[in-house]
């Protein structure tokens, strides 16, 4: 009996007819046994996906149905255009649009074109070694908090202008110009492109240590090309596809960023993500339709400019390569080193300033204009705070501990079932597009679909929704930065090792992981700062009851007290910050005896 | 991919199911009796109320910490604040609740609101009442001279929400830096012209922004009747004309010459405190000797109102027609709206928020209360404080703030 069934489910699953003659029994049985422990491989992942895409099809749902005119708790049950109109009608479209176009593609632009700039002619510089190693300081302030504080920093009433006048400028008050809102969204694209360098770097720095960079450099060296040479035409070509995924994220930050874009970006009007939230919010609830009408729009934006990044990076990769035939040697250029060497101070200082400020705000009771230092100042800030969060602290370290474990846990299973076996390549792609809806839909309209979906199952509230909230998001950027490392790597290596243990289980978590370890820390410790950053998601499914950090420090930034929200910024940044540094320290730690494990090959 | 969709198509029909389930019994909020205030007492014993309330301001925060306490002392009731940024996030979440068909347990139970908001969730019948009478301490408000309890935004409350403080529109300005404040708007005009770039407004249509601009209607137009009625039946365009015109006259004079603008009240106290600005603004009459007791605004801070009067409303709390703890969040807006609590939120080194009780309906130990509260040191006597206009009709808040965006923000 046990024969048959088994030689018809080996039928079955390999695919052949009754007729086909089965390899002996023993061995159809074993080929059973591992095709089963092959789709093993998929059951946690599978689990998962399904966890996170059902939200995401909530959510996408609930864009989608009132963005054609179909939202029943406002009476409208039949599907029509008319948002769509509403949308193209409303005062400020057109000019939003251009804004968030033009602010995101400048941005990402800078911020990547900077970044590699740095790379290749600052390699070696004393500044970027700083950099590397400050580097977890400077990516895990706030988005918020780095924009605030950059104005509490240089606005003309800040703190800047306060050091110089009136001594020097010989302004009794603060000057009426001022550098941030222009109409056009460029102040909007510089700050954007501050924030995001350091996120580029991070990635590049992960990505590199898959390249063979000493050898690359010695190689070319040999040749006679110069450093910066090397770079663009050997390092920089096989960097840019393991960057794109990050160029994504990127992107599809700047298309939806709201917070930020109030803080430094133009006003009337202002860019569409801001327009967008502001219909979510507008007490006629019928401003829901062509909101979400807008998101849909905003998801094609992000799909439009990255597929003009692709099609950018294509072009580049192809100028590169007609120089690299040409074989000029180059020359080392003194002057572009010591630009950029002085442009990654600069952001070392800039972000080292912002914090001071925000220190000094914190401890201030009244800092009038001019006054260089606060005439007065008080603890009272920090103990008035240190009521309201205790509990949000540990919310917010629970919630980010678990959900950049579970999600690193996730993703590294499923990128090792895609090497392993190319599962399901086929439906990677749709796949993996809807789980980065998260990251592009503007949240306010999409989590309303999630937090619908919540409702109905009565689960809203809850810790355990929260995480899976913050999961949603957390998962992409997980996605994003380690599939380029994950995919790249050395599978000699694996096999080498598969060949001498003879155990998957052993070759992965004894050579492949252990290799792997310094992207893991890297993105672990990016995984507990977009937690640690959530504030929609944690609002919406957590229904106000899981105070966090961020929806505490978003709250009290509405009541615009400087000194209460430096206290909140400097808070939020600790925590990601700490991460960060462990992360960056752990595997330097770790490996500190293996100089080939470090980053550039020495230790 | 085909379970996905299996599994989404479900779900649009459970929705479908719960949306029709939803127009066949309307939401009924008539699960309480009214008349037994005692039983309410005890049934909120033991539950926990969760408070949606704006958390901008150290100050109110405090407050309401500090009820929190006196309700769980002297009624067994946790108070939880929910700090909001914006009270729209809530009302879109009660929203969400609705959609799913959530008629009890919903995760709000007393929220802070008033104005376009109160409107929108009472068109939605998204509010639990009329239950406001109900309270004993209900019996003190001063329904005659106060008539914005009543009406909001020229809405009527219905006893759907209970008033929980007041406020009128007043000025500040710092009177090291100016003598004379300008008392109207024509004055403003005035002032802006020998001022360049020390004058502006916030960002309709931001709460405060649109209340600049109703001021700004109200003492421009030559006839208010039809301010108070629905904007369908007047003529905007006639109506508004002075107000677009003095706009016109007035941006290019104000900061960054009309292109940006703060986004509130809060920013505006921010930039009057550095001197970017000269006159701030605020819907709280005590905000200024708030922000000089603990160091935001010079102490040479004033208020002072236009001559003509300024806005007036009241904000107000309101129960979810589907909230879990009703009971609890009777008690506790009975206990808020008490004699003890609103004396305490009026003293301005609490918060300063001014009371919605009469003072002579009170008891005689409560009056005590409020003589003696100390006032502060930029705030307006009653009289000073001179007439209270009533908000125009609540529908002329969009209808403005659409004319402004597409005038100025396109």
């Amino acid at each position: 009996m046990r024969v048959t069934a088994v030689d018809a489910l080996g039928r079955r699953l390999f695919n052949k007819p009754p007729g086909h003659k089965l390899p002996p029994n023993s061995q159809a049985f074993r080929g059973l046994v591992s095709s089963v422990g092959r789709q093993l491989w998929l059951v946690p992942s599978l689990l998962l996906a399904l966890l996170l895409i059902v939200p995401v099809l909530a959510g996408l749902l609930w864009t989608i149905l009132p963005a054609f005119g179909y939202f029943p708790a406002l009476g409208r049950t039949q599907l029509s255009w008319q948002p769509w109109l509403d949308l193209w009608q409303a005062p400020g479209v057109w000019p939003a649009l251009q804004v968030s176009l033009l602010s995101t593609a400048l941005s990402s632009l800078l911020a990547l074109f900077w970044a590699l700039l740095l790379l290749a002619y600052a390699w070696q510089s004393r500044a970027l070694r700083w950099l590397r190693f400050s580097l977890a300081s400077v990516l895990s302030v706030p988005h918020a908090a780095f924009a605030i504080g950059l104005l509490l920093l240089l606005a003309p009433s800040g703190w800047l202008v306060r050091l110089l006048s009136p001594w020097l400028t010989g302004w009794q008050l603060p000057p009426t110009w001022s550098w941030v809102g222009d109409p056009w969204g460029l102040s909007l694209a510089w700050v954007l492109s501050l924030k995001e360098i350091p996120f580029l770097l991070f990635m590049a720095f992960s990505a590199l240590s898959r390249l063979p960079l000493d050898a690359s450099l010695r190689l070319g060296r040999s040749l006679g090309y110069s450093d910066a040479r090397i770079w663009w035409l050997i390092l920089l070509p096989q960097l840019l596809p393991m960057l794109r995924l990050p160029m994504l994220a990127v992107i599809a930050y700047g298309i939806a960023v709201v917070d930020l874009a109030i803080i430094v970006g133009p006003s009337t009007p202002p860019s569409l993500a801001v327009l967008l939230d502001r219909w979510l919010l507008h007490p006629d609830l019928h401003w829901r339709l062509p909101a979400s009408s807008g998101a849909l729009l905003l998801l094609l934006l992000s799909i439009l400019l990255f597929s003009g990044w692709l099609m950018l990076e294509k072009a580049l990769r192809a100028v590169w390569l007609c120089q690299a035939m040409r074989g000029n040697r180059g020359s080392e250029s003194w002057l572009a080193r010591r630009l950029l060497a002085a442009s990654a101070w600069g952001l070392l200082v800039l972000t080292l300033a912002i914090l001071l400020v925000m220190l000094v705000w914190s401890f201030a009771q009244r800092w009038p204009f001019e006054a260089a230092l606060p005439v007065s100042w008080t603890q009272r800030h920090w103990q008035t705070a240190a009521h309201y969060l205790a509990q949000p602290l540990w919310h917010s370290l629970l919630l980010a501990g678990l959900s950049a474990f579970i999600g690193l846990v996730w993703v590294v299973l499923c990128l090792e079932a895609e090497q392993q076996h190319g599962w399901a390549r086929a439906w990677r792609r749709p796949l993996l597009a809807l789980l980065f809806l998260p990251l592009i839909l503007p949240q306010m309209s999409f989590l309303f679909g999630v937090q619908w979906l919540l409702v109905l199952l009565d689960w809203d509230g809850q810790l355990l929704a929260v995480l899976w909230g913050h999961l949603l998001f957390v998962v992409p950027y997980l996605l994003l930065t380690l599939s380029g490392p994950y995919r790249h790597f050395d599978q000699r290596l694996y096999q080498q090792a598969l060949l001498l243990s003879g155990s998957k289980a052993r070759a992965l978590l004894w050579v492949k992981w252990p290799l792997l370890a310094r992207p893991f820390c890297y993105v672990l410790a990016i995984a507990f700062a977009v937690s640690i950053a959530q504030f929609l998601s944690t609002r919406y499914l957590g229904a106000g009851r899981i105070a966090t950090l961020t929806t505490e420090a978003v709250a009290m930034a509405s009541g615009g007290d400087r000194r209460a929200m430096a206290v909140y910024g400097l808070w939020q940044w600790a925590l990601p910050a700490l991460v960060y540094g462990l992360m960056l320290f752990l595997p330097w730690w770790c490996f500190r005896h293996r100089p080939l494990m470090q980053l550039d090959g020495r230790s | 991919m085909q379970r996905f969709w299996a599994v989404a198509l479900t779900l649009v029909s459970v929705q479908l199911a719960n949306a029709q389930s939803m127009s066949a019994q309307p939401v009924s909020a008539q699960a309480l009796e009214p008349a037994d205030w005692q039983a309410i007492t005890q049934a909120a014993r033991g539950q926990t109320v969760y408070f949606n309330a704006w958390g901008g301001a150290p100050v109110i925060n405090d407050y309401i910490r500090w009820a929190g306490e006196q309700v769980s002392e002297r009624y067994g009731i946790e108070l939880e604040h929910v700090r909001v940024a914006d009270i729209s996030e809530v009302v879109a979440r009660v929203l969400a609740e609705k959609t799913a068909g959530r008629e009890q347990q919903g995760r709000v139970d007393l929220m802070w609101i008033n104005g376009d908001n109160f409107r929108a969730m009472k068109d939605n019948e998204l509010l639990f009442g009329p239950w406001t009478h109900w309270q004993p301490n209900y019996q003190y408000v001063d329904l005659v001279g106060k008539p914005t309890v009543l009406f909001d935004f020229s809405t009527q409350v219905d006893n759907l929400e209970s008033p929980w403080g007041m406020a009128q529109l007043v000025f500040q300005y710092d009177s090291a830096r100016i003598e004379q404040p300008p008392r109207s708007m024509l004055a403003l005009l005035d002032f802006a012209k020998q001022h360049p770039g020390r004058v502006t407004y916030p960002l309709p249509p931001a709460f405060h922004g649109t209340t600049f601009i109703k001021q700004a209607l109200l003492e421009l137009v030559e006839d208010r009747a039809p301010l108070y009625q629905p904007v369908q039946e007047a003529d905007f365009a006639a109506v508004t004309a002075p107000l677009w015109q003095f706009l016109d006259q007035l941006h290019p004079l104000m900061w960054q010459q009309g292109r940006r603008f703060p986004s509130g009240a809060p920013q505006m106290t921010q930039m009057l405190a550095d001197g970017d600005i000269f006159i701030g603004l605020s819907f709280n009459p005590n905000d200024a000797s708030n922000a000089i007791a603990n160091g935001e605004l010079p102490d040479t801070v004033r208020t002072y109102v236009h001559d003509a009067g300024t806005l007036g409303n009241t904000h107000f709390l309101a129960i979810p027609f589907n909230a879990a703890n009703k009971e609890a969040a009777m008690v506790l807006s009975n206990f808020l709206l008490s004699p003890e609590a609103q004396a305490h939120k009026a003293d301005v080194r609490v918060w300063g928020d001014p009371t919605v009780l009469a003072i002579d309906l009170l008891p005689q130990a409560d009056q005590q209360r409020f003589a003696e509260l100390p006032l502060g040191v930029a705030t307006l006597s009653p009289q000073e404080l001179g007439a209270v206009l009533p908000e125009p009709h609540a529908s002329w808040v969009d209808a403005l703030n659409q004319a402004w965006l597409a005038r100025y923000s396109r």
